[in-house]
């Protein structure tokens, strides 16, 4: 009987055993999956204690003008954005009731100085005094910036500009957009308006590229020697499989070459060149462009979508040479690639926060990403050189500068049921380019060359006026 | 190193961060800690000079307490006060507890007189009882209010292990399991869910170990169940702690407001914790009693919790070490339903506050704020190191 009791005495010291021990494997578990994802919930009070404790890090633009500051009223750290809405996306806001949006977001320990050292606030402890939070240095240039929002304004789109050589966004603007002042009285609208307002094109947009995509098609063909030289009879629209794809207006371009077919953006022989090289070849290419892929960045960038599979079917293979079909990019990546083959077919890694100062201005880190070569410096030179005729005497005479050697590619996209889009890349000057620019007017109805093609100019002149100081 | 020196630097170490960070150069609470420190060993030279048997019960619940007592003045320095008050009451009844639990030799005889008391306090507590956060568990006399539950739990023991060593003084078992269900229905009754499922706990657990007959084991497991579903349907707390439960997150301001604020405190805690005085565990309703162990994890980390837990565990396997050593039938089930009871009651609540199992009020114990819970958890142990003293001498009869 005793024997027996003790034998379930034991059962029980392991159900308790089993019971503790879930409790710390819980635990573990929690503190690793679960508690990252909660502690930013606005429910939390802590983070308004803290926000009410510090003094939110400011914000300059690359010459040191001030985007966004931190104010004491009456013991509280209220946040002021001096530009409005020319900055909604690329700064956002950081409200209680909103939660955080933009580099308010994901700059938001930088800016509240969450995780650097407890000792390193060790004074502020002490004296009771506010924590200062880290101030940020971004590439953005105000001038163009103010530009970009200006040209774009009563539109739908996105202007991207870039420094080619090293990834600094220079601009980044969206439209439509709304001002991080007063979000109280706009919220309701915000989130209701079916233009989507709150969603940054720039980083998230996804459209398809239209012929700005033959920038890529055509490193692919001149990287295949075999059919680089071959010359096609364009009639102004071409039959794949049954499915009929015309050229921009049903224009007949008669015999072109490659140079000629960028140059006039012929569709029939760009569907034809992806036809001789093959799904192989034009994913490969294409993947090395980072289409599919991730591109690193200090801001959360979208991937650009392309089908995947081996075998692309011949009509889908078609589309994809004149950037249809289920190829899709956001606005950042066309002025990567604009800015991959204005930079020798080096491709660089954009980034927007230029340096995290302490709040007495030492510098504690240094933006910057890394670079990939995606297609070889003679290829490059070649497209290089194309794009310059496409601006000199095709689709982008539009964006031509007075004086300076640019390069371009315009695209006009069509939408299911909607207008076309409009849109344009481009660098310049060529030989050394200082700006490289990617314009997108949503249903906008007109050609690239139209509409994209004269805000980019006037993007660009002002760049290089600037020389990216 | 000895034990005692453990505790020693740990109440040490702590009273110190309170004196220069928490509360700034306030000799007082150095003095207090001063003075709780010495008690602690003091006493505990005195369990093992006087040979009072198991010498890690009372250090492992002195630093429990000592931990709840650095974490209530942290929150509020009038309730530390108060606290370190109620332990001193703790201590004295715990050596009380255990000597008279020793000089009386027969209290295993007193079955009716455990019942009767028990239902006693339940109707005292039913008719004159005072409703606090929603349960009526609560007794006022004069300027205090005591929670006869916290009670009740000790004699609730004493009533199992007595009719474990007499089953014959009652009719037959129904009439006992009858006695057993009417303690949880007062509970339930009451409102008191943490407490009704703990009893329940305690009573299948013991029920398990000492009868042979699982088939009845079953039959008592399925009632359970349909209480519980009825309960559901019937009593709206019930069906409000389980939503809060499920998802506490589609009601945060709700019905998920405390469990989601307790669940940001262990959040924001990580794993080495904020240090102490650095978090904001003010914003968690309740934090100096139900929810102190998430004001624990919040300035200590989950490392610091986990000791907690650890904590437990060794008590309880002291506990359990004890229950299985002893000869004397009751005495046995005494132990094993001591240490059961704080075992369960330490899962239920850190469960509960963790979102591991749904969240039913009871106290954290030793470190919960409240008189009536630690006075009772100090009567306990006094009791399980009164049985203990009988485990040592028949180790020393055996080596002599």
């Amino acid at each position: 009987m005793k024997a027996d009791f003790n034998k379930r005495i034991i059962h029980l010291i392991i159900f308790s055993s089993l019971l503790f021990l879930s409790m710390i494997v819980y635990l573990t578990y929690f503190q690793l999956i679960t508690g990252p994802r909660i502690v930013d919930n606005p429910y939390n009070k802590r983070q308004w204690a803290r926000e009410d404790n510090t003094i939110r890090g400011f914000i300059y633009d690359r010459n040191g003008v001030e985007l966004a500051t931190t104010e004491v009223v009456d013991g509280t750290p209220v946040r002021k954005y001096p530009f409005e809405r020319i900055y909604s996306h690329v700064i956002g806001y950081s409200s209680k009731q909103y939660g955080k949006y933009g580099i308010e977001n994901y700059y938001n320990d930088t800016l509240m100085a969450i995780g650097d050292s407890t000792v390193a606030r060790i004074r502020e402890q002490l004296s009771g005094e506010m924590i200062r939070g880290n101030h940020l240095v971004l590439t953005i240039d105000h001038e163009l910036q103010k530009t970009a929002e200006r040209l774009l304004r009563g539109k739908k789109g996105s202007i991207v500009a870039i420094n080619p050589s090293n990834g600094e966004v220079l601009a980044m603007v969206s439209k439509p957009d709304f001002s991080p002042v007063n979000l109280n009285q706009q919220w309701e609208g915000l989130i209701n308006d079916e233009r989507s307002p709150l969603i940054n094109r720039s980083l998230a947009g996804l459209y398809p590229p239209g012929s700005t995509y033959k920038v890529i098609m055509a490193s692919a063909v001149l990287e295949n020697l075999s059919i680089v030289n071959t010359e096609h009879n364009c009639t102004g629209s071409i039959i794949i499989d049954g499915y009929e794809l015309s050229d921009y207006g049903r224009t007949a371009h008669g015999l072109v070459d490659l140079t000629r077919s960028l140059v006039v953006s012929c569709n029939s022989s760009f569907a034809q060149m992806a036809l001789e090289l093959g799904t192989r070849r034009v994913v490969n290419v294409s993947n090395r462009f980072f289409m599919g892929r991730t591109i690193n960045s200090d801001m959360p960038l979208r991937q650009s979508r392309i089908p995947q599979e081996d075998d692309i079917p011949t009509t889908e293979l078609g589309a994809i040479a004149i950037g249809q079909g289920r190829l899709l990019m956001t606005p950042m990546h066309m002025a990567l690639v604009a800015a991959a083959i204005g930079n020798d077919g080096v491709m660089v890694e954009p980034y927007i926060v230029r340096e995290v100062q302490n709040f007495n201005g030492r510098v504690l880190q240094r933006g910057g990403g890394q670079s990939h070569r995606v297609v070889s410096d003679d290829i490059a030179r070649q497209v290089k050189e194309m794009m310059v005729a496409v601006v000199s005497q095709g689709t982008g005479r539009n964006a031509r500068i007075q004086g300076v050697r640019v390069a371009g590619k315009t695209g006009t996209a069509q939408t299911a049921g909607g207008a076309d889009h409009s849109l344009f890349i481009g660098f310049a000057p060529e030989d050394n380019p200082k700006i490289a620019i990617a314009v997108i007017l949503e249903n906008e109805g007109k050609s690239g060359g139209q509409a994209a093609a004269p805000i980019a100019r006037e993007m660009m002149q002002l760049g290089l006026r600037r020389g990216g100081e | 190193m000895r034990p005692i020196n453990i505790v020693v630097i740990i109440n040490s170490l702590f009273f110190l961060l309170i004196y220069l960070f928490i509360d700034p150069l306030n000799i007082n609470i150095l003095g207090a800690g001063g003075i709780l420190t010495a008690l602690i060993a003091i006493c505990s030279y005195i369990i093992k000079k006087a040979k009072m048997g198991d010498s890690y019960i009372f250090l492992i619940i002195s630093l429990l307490s000592s931990l709840g007592i650095i974490i209530i003045y942290r929150l509020d320095s009038g309730f530390g006060i108060r606290q370190i008050m109620w332990y001193a009451l703790g201590v004295v009844l715990f050596f009380l507890g255990y000597v008279i639990f020793r000089y009386i030799r027969n209290w295993d005889e007193y079955i009716f007189l455990y019942v009767g008391t028990s239902i006693f306090l339940f109707l005292l507590t039913f008719f004159m009882g005072t409703t606090i956060k929603g349960a009526t568990n609560w007794i006022r006399i004069g300027g205090f209010t005591f929670q006869p539950a916290e009670i009740i739990k000790l004699i609730f023991v004493f009533f199992l292990a007595a009719y474990i060593a007499y089953p014959e003084k009652l009719k037959n078992i129904y009439t006992f399991l009858f006695l057993v269900y009417v303690h949880i229905l007062f509970l339930f009754l009451q409102r008191d869910l943490g407490m009704a499922m703990l009893f329940f706990g305690i009573f299948i657990s013991i029920f398990y170990v000492s009868n042979k007959n699982l088939k009845l084991l079953l039959y008592n497991l399925l009632p359970a169940f349909g209480i519980i579903v009825i309960g559901y349907f019937t009593m709206t707390h019930v069906q409000v702690r389980y939503e809060a439960w499920v998802n506490p997150w589609r009601d945060i301001a709700g019905r998920g407001y405390q469990i989601t604020q307790s669940l940001f405190a262990i959040a924001e805690g990580g794993f080495f914790g904020t240090g102490l005085g650095l978090g904001r565990p003010d914003s968690i309703p309740e934090v100096h009693t139900d929810f102190i162990f998430s004001a624990v994890c919040e300035e200590m980390g989950i490392f610091g919790g986990i000791g907690v837990i650890l904590l437990y565990f060794i008590l309880i396997y002291r506990g359990f070490k004890i229950s299985l050593q002893i000869k004397d039938m009751f005495k046995k089930t005494v132990a094993l339903g001591i240490t059961l009871t704080y075992s369960y009651q330490t899962f239920i609540i850190i469960g509960g506050v963790t979102k591991l199992i749904p969240l039913t009020g009871i106290t954290l114990p030793f470190i919960s704020y409240g008189g009536s819970s630690l006075v009772s958890a100090f009567i306990a142990f006094g009791v399980l190191q009164g049985i203990s003293k009988d485990v040592s001498e028949g180790a020393e009869l055996i080596e002599g």
